[in-house]
């Protein structure tokens, strides 16, 4: 019996979390971007994208503020650095979901990823503008074919 | 960890906050948009490897002084980061050509941890390796293009390696903590690691057609504690919060 409810209780804290959104890319959940490493009835480890994402602080504390609301505050947050997190961990569903959302998804981790495909028209003609951009994450690119500037995962 | 171990970690710490902290300061000053976003995004990076550093050193301390309070309410003479790290922005190319110098040691620094005794300071250099990787092709792409750039741009950039030429000698040259955990196999002896340094970063200068100063004297002690006048500057911005309000939180 005890086993079944800690079955249970774990697949609620998924379901939990899976209900946490990124900060930065709210289309996108936690679960889904790879963050979280392991879930017990009592524990959960997360791990972070870059290590100075300013988005951590706010991903703990929304996590802590999930777990409260659904009358788990007991549960345990705990960090993990290894194996360093990776952009291969991102669900397939994710990558479609920022695609939507005009962020370029990344590539598998060894790909080149100088020229993502546009977001907006699917063109592989585009240009990188900054290596660099609006978070750790992203860089910048612009379609050479429709113009548009977008930002793309870096892979990682 | 041991005492030596901890001293060396702190190294790697104060190394990370004072070139995080410089390339802080091109915030809203860097010459394109794109640039700013890259200094802050290399900040940011150094700081967060700096910070996690810290907090482990906290942590084995039993936290009897906050990572906050280590990082930011030592005296001068207690940081043991090497002088290239402080050196001042003057430039976008010298400040590339720093970031490009210190950051190709970096990688290799990290890369030879991988036989360090603490898994915790194992696990943040394998992370870190893969955010210094973009650092590394950032600023090497800057050295090429203004080195192998206009008159103009090539008189900033030897310049900038006239002045910066001197500071690098101190990253291969060991502290006792160093030499300790060298002998104890914990870390890449630096010799080898100079000579993997020098073969990436020579066919980069002879791309970007950039000379070697001859007859350098290395300038070292920052390992030691002993800085250039510009560490001091840096501190008093740095720690001007925490001195002002101890303990103040965000």
């Amino acid at each position: 019996m005890a086993a079944a409810a800690n079955t249970d209780r774990t697949a609620q804290i998924w379901e939990i979390l899976r209900s946490v959104p990124d900060p930065e890319i709210p289309v996108v959940n936690i679960v889904e971007l790879g963050m979280v490493r392991a879930v017990d009835n009592d524990y959960v480890v997360l791990t972070t994208t870059y290590v100075g994402c300013p988005a951590t602080d706010v991903i703990f504390s929304d996590v802590r503020a999930a777990l409260s609301e659904n009358g788990l505050a007991h549960v345990r947050i705990d960090i993990t650095h290894s194996p360093a997190w990776t952009t291969d961990w991102i669900e397939d569903a994710a990558k479609e979901k920022l695609l939507a959302y005009g962020i370029a998804p990344p590539r598998a981790v060894g790909a080149n990823d100088a020229r993502p495909n546009c977001p907006r028209c699917g063109s592989g003609h585009t240009k990188l503008v900054s290596q660099f951009g609006s978070t750790p994450c992203k860089s910048h690119h612009k379609c050479q074919d429709c113009l548009e500037p977008f930002d793309a995962f870096k892979c990682h | 960890m041991n005492n030596i171990q901890k001293q060396y970690v702190l190294m790697l710490a104060d190394n990370a906050l004072v070139l995080g902290q410089r390339m802080g300061e091109w915030l809203s000053h860097a010459p394109e948009m794109e640039l700013d976003m890259a200094a802050g995004n290399f900040a940011l990076d150094m700081i967060g490897q700096a910070k996690l550093f810290y907090e482990l050193l906290a942590n084995e301390d039993g936290e009897a002084r906050t990572a906050d309070e280590i990082a930011m309410t030592r005296r001068e003479h207690e940081y043991v980061n090497v002088q290239l790290t402080e050196q001042p922005n003057l430039d976008w190319g010298h400040s590339s050509l720093r970031h490009y110098f210190f950051s190709v040691f970096l990688r290799l620094q990290y890369q030879g941890l991988e036989n360090f005794p603490d898994e915790n300071v194992r696990a943040i250099a394998a992370k870190a390796i893969k955010e210094v990787d973009y650092h590394i092709r950032f600023a090497q792409g800057w050295v090429i293009r203004l080195g192998d750039g206009t008159a103009e741009s090539r008189n900033y950039m030897n310049a900038a390696l006239e002045r910066l030429w001197r500071f690098t000698g101190a990253m291969f040259t060991p502290s006792s903590a160093e030499q300790n955990l060298i002998e104890a196999g914990s870390i890449r002896p630096l010799s080898e690691i100079k000579f993997a340094w020098e073969t990436q970063i020579f066919p980069v200068l002879s791309e970007a057609t950039l000379e070697l100063p001859e007859d350098t004297r290395m300038l070292l002690g920052g390992k030691q504690g002993k800085h250039t006048e510009h560490l001091g500057h840096i501190l008093a911005e740095l720690q001007y919060m925490q001195r002002s309000y101890p303990g103040l939180n965000w």
